[in-house]
């Protein structure tokens, strides 16, 4: 079951509406959760996952967006960066399926970082998606889809 | 420019201060720095990167520039080098100095609600010179400083990661297996011994990054090593656990048994959405 999980991943299958954009190629994580500000938690304020992906060569950019899937006052944020250049997006309403909108990182190919973080100390829920693409929007291969975050708070 | 960019050039103009100076100790140049930065960013409002200073002068330094009184008496003499970032100077000093030094803070009367960590600067703070000990001499070699760790030799930060995975602090064996975690061969069976204890380990924290550190290396028996952390009596391990779980039993499992709503509505919907993928 698993395995027929990870191909189904492997193609991309998009989970959520994205209103902005509606494309079969991106890679959608699963849902992950950042914690924070509990006895238990990794650390007391501002939770933080961190995703490395890699974009094929021939590729200009990265693009992604971020879906809270959870309502309340604690905003989840995604920012990716490379090679000195950077971009935030931020799911302003979570807890409906509309996510942030898109945000593009154009330095190329190669490992970008994707740090997701929470507003407020507690418990939020995620979905990252992204994908490649050269100059003119067509999507190329993103060699690297991480299963975990590198770091996982 | 780059909201990012302007965001970060912005925390530089809130650094505090920098002092650096060099003294000389027979013959030779011993760089001394105390490095303060107070930022208004969640979780790092704190930063502190001491080198070769004593607590005297860390002290001094701090009150002068954060503008807090600091009273002590008797202070150990002993320099310490350390790098030291939190929410607040409670975070920073325990990390500078162990959980056993007595320290007094006074906050003003609006700080946060009793029973929350206040993340604004306190009014005064006092030590208790009779709790120190040998504490600082300790807690520099217990000190899991990223900068030392990334001056040794791999196989002696494998040993030094080992060692501060056993540690008596929860919080330095926490550290240590989030590095392991990434850094260890998967093949190393004392890693993996190290990760199998600390599954079972008293501190939440622990058994939390234990869990994430199995799931990721897949270690063995991921499956039942899920079902146990469903079941732990520690929410953030059990969250943890719904989020690391590809299986639509344990998650089912979860959905029917877990108490906490937290827990239940993220095993629901990752079920809802594996379910909508094998289909």
């Amino acid at each position: 079951m698993t395995k027929k999980i990870k191909n189904i991943m492997g193609v991309g299958l998009s989970l959520f509406t994205l209103g902005q954009m509606s494309n079969v190629m991106a890679h959608v994580s699963f849902e992950n959760d950042l914690y924070s500000g509990f006895s238990d938690s990794p650390v007391a304020y501002g939770a933080a996952d961190v995703w490395e992906v890699t974009c094929s060569g021939g590729s200009d950019r990265l693009v992604l967006s971020v879906l809270d899937t959870e309502s309340g006052r604690s905003k989840v944020s995604a920012l990716a960066y490379k090679d000195k250049k950077a971009a935030n997006t931020i799911d302003s309403r979570g807890g409906n399926s509309t996510a942030s909108p898109f945000v593009r990182v154009n330095a190329g190919d190669g490992i970008y970082t994707i740090i997701v973080t929470q507003s407020l100390p507690g418990i939020n829920y995620y979905i990252l998606e992204y994908h490649c693409e050269t100059s003119t929007g067509t999507h190329t291969t993103t060699s690297q889809v991480p299963e975990f975050p590198l770091q996982d708070q | 420019m780059l909201p990012f960019f302007k965001y970060f050039f912005g925390s530089l103009l809130l650094i505090c201060c920098f002092s650096i100076e060099a003294v000389e100790t027979g013959g030779l140049v011993e760089e001394t720095k105390i490095k303060l930065k107070l930022t208004q960013y969640s979780g790092i409002e704190v930063q502190l990167d001491v080198l070769n200073a004593s607590l005297s002068d860390i002290l001094d330094e701090v009150s002068a520039k954060a503008n807090i009184p600091i009273h002590y008496s008797i202070l150990p003499s002993e320099l310490i080098s350390a790098t030291c970032v939190g929410g607040n100077l409670d975070i920073v000093f325990q990390c500078l100095l162990g959980d056993n030094v007595n320290i007094v803070f006074h906050y003003p009367s609006n700080a946060l609600p009793q029973g929350k960590v206040a993340n604004t600067l306190p009014k005064e703070i006092w030590f208790m010179a009779s709790s120190f000990g040998n504490i600082i001499s300790e807690k520099n070699e217990q000190l899991l400083c990223q900068e030392q760790l990334t001056e040794l030799p791999k196989n002696e930060r494998l040993e030094l990661l080992i060692e501060k995975g056993m540690s008596s602090d929860p919080i330095q064996r926490a550290q240590a297996i989030v590095v392991l975690a990434r850094e260890a061969p998967k093949e190393n069976e004392e890693v993996k011994n190290l990760l199998l204890e600390a599954l079972d380990d008293e501190s939440g924290k622990v058994r939390l990054q234990a869990l994430i550190a199995w799931v990721v290396r897949k270690s063995g028996n991921v499956e039942q090593v899920l079902q146990q952390a469903l079941q732990d009596e520690s929410r953030g391990v059990r969250l943890k656990a719904v989020g690391l779980t590809r299986s639509l039993l344990l998650l089912q499992q979860v959905v029917d048994n877990e108490s906490d709503s937290s827990v239940k509505r993220y095993a629901e919907r990752r079920l809802k959405r594996l379910e909508k993928l094998i289909e």
